[in-house]
């Protein structure tokens, strides 16, 4: 021993110190709960959920196990599966829950957490399913705001009572959530809501050339109306105007009526007979008119032929 | 030394090169063949179609192919130089036999020593330049395997999710097998190389040595790992192998770089065998542990060129190490005890993992605690804003970097946004009411039936739902208020966000139809998810601060979303036809009237007055119908026009209440249509509609107010019927009047097709009245002439008439008396025209 240097010595104790401390203590973390078993037998104070330092007689005769406490999530597989009013759909779940019972727990994962998980997820999703099939889809969407609340927290009751006791009596496990995660269709269902929302949207096109074409329509008529209107206004009018013409027209034609009817007259028909005449006119005059009359009787005038005379010979087209 | 030794050396290298392969490629078959490549777990997945860890050993180990190459050339030039040697002593011998001299070979050695020179070649360049080559190789390779490994998401947490992606293996005791061999053949020959090395002259062999004795014992390690992985389920050991030989590669590379580069500083010295860059110091301390003293004496001695192990200081430093590495690692011991916190973090520290300061979390700045391992600073990100993406396929979707490519354009016809596959939510139908917008209401039973047929009576082909592609952000820090909950409440307090966040999403969109989510949804969906979101985050304690979320895109799936910008078309072409409609209306009443406002107030006011006059006449009749006496209601009828100004009030309030609706109406479809209103525009327009509504219905009440005690008294008086047609004709004649008196003004203002038909009536008037005028003044002026000399005067004015009349017109004289004959005429085109005439006797 003497030869032995000191540096060594102390190194060497420090060795054996952290050995023995690594054989025969072991820490608790706050998040954690730990099961000591003694020859693998669960015995009084196994369960320690005090975090820290903790001691244990040597391997193989103690031994520990370390769980998360924690709250922990699981997800159901998203299935496909038909609603009682047969539609296809498909459900994914989560589950929130933590380790109440860690001997339990521990029994029924045979010392492997990840068997444990397996298991509780296979019955998470069969009783998913089975929730969801007995239900419509209009349960699961529905544009009734309160009414999908009231659904959705029916549907998660429901879920929990189910699996809530037997996770805690056959898995030590506390479920605090068991909701819908979330939902889809079928790819082939997917495509028929496509199409279905395509035709609404075509729907929605034709409503808008509809009432534009109908829009356009009423505007016009209705201005072509007023238009008529004040077309059929301004007509009453102007007759209106021209009537007062013709009312002062007779005053003056009253007045002509007690100087001289008889010329007035003539000169008013002498008046039509030169203006029909200025009329493009084609004028036969035969040998016996008044014009040949004149020349006739150049060698003893008969006088000018009597107004009325001529009017024989006047034609037109 | 003798020719047969550098002959042993090079088998001995050779031997190394070929075992140094043939470990590369088992290395690689083995790695390839471990890989189940179809796993029965269907959580997991494999990263790679090999096993990392003996892939990455497998590169390792091919980083050794160069330098026994290097070995074998050199040490077989070696051999050629001694060959040169005992010939060039043979001959001088012969010549020192023959009695020459050896001068001549002492001046021409160099000429003639064509081996030797080829060697000091080799060593001079040919050694360093393989030297690169293998730091090339392990930098690359390392660089690579590492790059991959990191790339695939490949980590060294226990979660079942992590280890799953590490992927499945397959025989591995086959494999553990076959290792096994190359670990012993590898051991061995690495021993048998390192021992040769001791022996000047084979110290090449070295450096060969260590790298292979590094691969046994590499290979050695990957047994233990794989083992562990077959019988105890763990494959952790495995798992750090294939991190740790990619760095281990790295740091190899760059010693032999740094080792290349300190040789081109190294004073040269014949007597010295020159030492490869390849040659690890860093190896040889692991190939000799025994001597790691001797290895680093060794090394110092090498690169100085002297002996500096022999020197004082050299001793001091080898005496005084031991206590300096203690004192090194004591006081890094002691360093432990202290905690510098920066300003993004907060930390709890942990006492044999229980937690000291929960509620009161240290803060940015200095902290002591307990040194390892009886307290752990456990550290908490605070300050960071973690990000979550919600709504697509992937379930935990999270993109690097958002908005990194800000050139990217985003379209509702996109597949995939953010380079990810949408989810699609499941929303409830549009109800048929909703379906259509307020303005498009033409849409007949007819239109909707096949859509109505497609979705709700055939209950059993038909998805009463429709889909949505939505996604938003979710920002939230850890609340450091609330560390202790953060930290106690669950594993992962942000995976249990994203579910809440998922279940959230998915109930929101189940109550949502898509006018809602397009429209007012995208505002409102985020502040309800955050608030919903919050309140999850205190009902399970998970200690987080949900700060944001935000709806970042919401849209229909893109030939949906095809069909929606169909209908934006549709829309615009109403518009359009619409303006088109208005544009003729305007061009209509300007025609006819001179301008819109003026037709549309004219049109008004002649209905107006037409109506009054209706119900004038209807009054009217109703009075003279009735058996009672005219006096007592000519005398009402008096005493209610007393309140003429109050009647008239009325209707011009009524007046003004239609303007201002005509206003209101032409500016809330300006507004839809897009053309000059504003917005406020639309809001002024409707307060002043409300405004004129309440100014008539005020007026009305003052009406009725007034005139009720005239009325009350009218129907005791006469009777009801007759007392209310009284007011209705005196209502009826005081509006008559007034919108007559309108129409005259606006007859004034007139312009257009109207007031021509107006203007060219008054023209007519004057026409008729100054013609009759005319008349009278003619015969006033000529009766007095007519009278004097009747014949004369009408001869005169007749034959004038006639030659004034006929001037013009054609004239065809028949020269015979046609009173016995028949003349026909035939018209023709008008230049045409010629008399035509029979001859013949009429009577014929």
């Amino acid at each position: 021993m003497k030869n032995i240097p000191l540096p060594t010595i102390i190194i060497g104790a420090i060795l054996i110190v952290i050995l023995l401390a690594q054989a025969f203590t072991y820490e608790v973390r706050y998040s954690e709960v730990a099961l000591k078993l003694r020859f693998g037998q669960v015995t009084e104070g196994s369960v320690i959920t005090e975090p820290g330092l903790k001691f244990k007689l040597l391997w193989p005769i103690e031994t520990v196990e370390h769980f998360d406490a924690r709250l922990r999530t699981i997800d159901t597989p998203e299935q496909e599966m038909k609603t009682s009013d047969q539609k296809n759909v498909i459900v994914g779940c989560y589950a929130l829950w933590r380790i109440a019972d860690p001997v339990t727990f521990y029994k029924a994962s045979s010392g492997n957490e990840r068997t444990a998980i397996d298991r509780i997820q296979s019955r998470l999703t069969q009783w998913s399913a089975a929730a969801v099939s007995k239900r419509e889809m209009s349960f699961l969407v529905n544009l009734d705001e309160q009414q999908l609340e009231r659904n959705w927290e029916q549907l998660e009751q429901s879920l929990m009572a189910q699996a809530a006791p037997t996770l805690q009596e056959d898995f030590g496990v506390e479920l605090v959530a068991f909701q819908l995660r979330r939902t889809s269709l079928p790819e082939e269902t997917t495509e028929t809501v496509f199409e279905q929302m395509r035709k609404e949207r075509e729907i929605i096109a034709t409503g808008y050339q509809r009432e534009g074409e109908a829009q356009a329509a009423a505007i016009k008529n209705a201005a072509e109306g007023q238009a008529q209107q004040i077309r059929a206004f301004a007509e009453r009018r102007a007759q209106e105007i021209r009537s007062e013409g013709l009312q002062q027209s007779t005053r003056y034609l009253a007045e002509i009526e007690q100087q001289d009817p008889e010329f007035y007259q003539w000169l008013q028909w002498l008046d039509a007979t030169k203006a029909a005449l200025e009329q493009r006119a084609v004028i036969f005059l035969d040998s016996e008119s008044p014009w040949f009359k004149i020349l006739n009787d150049m060698y003893g005038p008969q006088g000018v032929p009597a107004p009325g005379e001529l009017g024989r010979a006047a034609g037109g087209e | 030394m003798s020719k047969i030794s550098f002959a042993r050396s090079r088998r001995a290298a050779l031997l190394g090169l070929i075992l140094q392969f043939l470990t590369f490629a088992t290395l690689i078959i083995v790695a390839y063949a471990v890989r189940n490549p179809n796993p029965a777990d269907p959580n997991i997945t494999n990263p790679f179609s090999y096993i990392p860890s003996l892939f990455h050993l497998a590169w390792f180990a091919l980083a050794g192919v160069p330098m026994w190459l290097t070995a074998v050339l050199i040490f077989r030039q070696r051999e050629l130089e001694e060959v040169e040697q005992l010939e060039l002593e043979q001959l001088k011998r012969e010549r020192a036999a023959a009695g020459g001299s050896e001068a001549i070979f002492e001046d021409e050695e160099g000429g003639f020593r064509v081996a030797h020179n080829r060697l000091v070649w080799m060593q001079r360049f040919l050694m360093p330049v393989f030297s690169l080559l293998v730091s090339a190789t392990l930098l690359g390779g390392g660089a690579w395997l590492a790059w991959q490994t990191f790339d695939a998401g490949l980590g060294l947490a226990t979660t079942p999710e992590a280890v799953d992606a590490w992927g499945a293996y397959q025989h591995l005791a086959i494999a553990m097998i076959v290792l096994a061999i190359a670990l012993i053949l590898n051991f061995l020959l690495s021993r048998y190389a390192s021992g040769m090395a001791r022996t000047e002259g084979w110290q090449l062999l070295r450096g060969c040595g260590s790298y292979m004795f590094t691969t046994a014992i590499l290979i050695a390690i990957l047994i233990i790992g794989l083992g562990v992985k077959l019988y105890a389920a763990n494959g952790y050991v495995d798992r750090v192998l294939a991190f740790v030989i990619p760095f281990a590669m790295l740091i190899l590379g760059a010693e032999v770089f740094l080792n290349f580069i300190l040789d081109l500083y190294r004073p040269r010295s014949a007597a010295v065998e020159p030492r490869a860059a390849f040659d690890s110091r860093l190896l040889g301390l692991f190939a000799e542990p025994g001597g790691i003293a001797h290895s680093i004496a060794e090394a110092v001695n090498y690169q100085f060129g002297f002996e500096v192990s022999k020197t004082w200081f050299f001793q001091l430093m080898t005496r005084a190490a031991l206590p300096l590495v203690a004192v090194g690692l004591v006081t890094l011991w002691a360093m432990t005890a202290m905690v510098i916190v920066p300003p993004y973090q907060h930390v709890v520290i942990e006492r044999f993992g229980a937690q000291v300061n929960p509620d009161n979390p240290h803060g940015p700045g200095f902290h002591w605690k307990f040194p390892w391992p009886i307290d752990k600073a456990v550290v908490y990100n605070t300050g960071e804003v973690h990000e979550m993406f919600i709504g697509f396929e992937q379930f935990a979707a999270d993109p690097d970097h958002v908005g990194g490519e800000i050139d990217e354009v985003i379209l509702w016809t996109q597949e995939k946004h953010l380079n990810m596959e949408h989810h699609d939510f499941l929303i409830p139908l549009t109800p048929k009411e909703a379906l259509l917008p307020d303005a498009a209401t033409l849409v007949s039973e007819d239109d909707l039936a096949p859509y109505l047929d497609a979705t709700f009576a055939d209950g059993t082909a038909a998805v009463p739902v429709n889909l949505v592609r939505l996604y938003f952000v979710i920002h939230y820090r850890i609340d450091p208020q609330r560390l202790d909950e953060y930290t106690r409440a669950a594993s992962d307090p942000g995976e249990v966000l994203r579910r809440v966040a998922w279940h959230e999403a998915t109930r929101i969109n189940g109550q949502s139809d898509l006018q809602y989510l397009l429209s007012a949804g995208q505002r409102e969906i985020g502040e309800h998810l955050r608030e919903r979101l919050q309140e999850a985050s205190r009902r399970l304690d998970l200690g987080l601060d949900v700060g944001f979320v935000g709806v970042l895109n919401i849209h229909p799936e893109t030939s949906v979303a095809e069909a929606h910008r169909a209908v934006v078309n549709a829309e615009q072409e109403m518009i359009a036809s619409i303006r088109e409609a208005r544009v003729e209306q305007t061009s209509t009443l300007a025609k006819v009237a001179g301008g819109r406002a003026r037709a549309l107030h004219l049109a008004h006011a002649i209905e107006q007055s037409g109506e009054q006059e209706l119900r004038y006449n209807n009054a009217q009749r109703v009075l003279e119908e009735t058996d009672a006496n005219a006096a007592p209601i000519a005398r009402f009828r008096e005493r209610l026009l007393e309140f003429a100004p109050l009647f008239q009030a009325l209707e011009r309030a009524q007046w003004e209440t239609y303007r201002a609706r005509q206003r209101a109406e032409t500016v809330q479809e300006g507004v839809r249509l897009g053309l000059q209103y504003t917005e406020a525009d639309r809001r002024a327009a409707s307060e002043e509609l409300l405004t004129q509504e309440r100014a008539a219905t005020e007026a009305e009440e003052n009406l009725r107010e007034a005139v009720e005690p005239l009325l009350a008294e009218a129907r005791d008086a006469l009777n009801p019927e007759i007392a209310d047609a009284l007011y209705a004709l005196v209502q009826a004649e005081l509006a008559r009047d007034l919108w007559n008196r309108e129409l005259l003004r606006l007859e004034s203002e007139l312009r257009g097709e109207a007031a021509a038909l107006l203007s060219q009536a008054q023209a007519q008037r004057w026409e008729i009245e100054m013609s009759a005028a005319a008349d009278l003044t003619r015969v006033l002026a000529e009766q007095e002439a007519f009278r004097r000399a009747p014949q004369a005067y009408m001869t005169r004015l007749y034959a004038n008439a006639l030659a004034e009349g006929m001037q013009d017109a054609l004239k065809y004289f028949l020269a015979f008396d046609p009173s016995e004959r028949t003349v026909h005429v035939r018209y023709q085109a008008e230049e045409n025209v010629r008399p035509s005439f029979n001859p013949g006797r009429a009577n014929r």
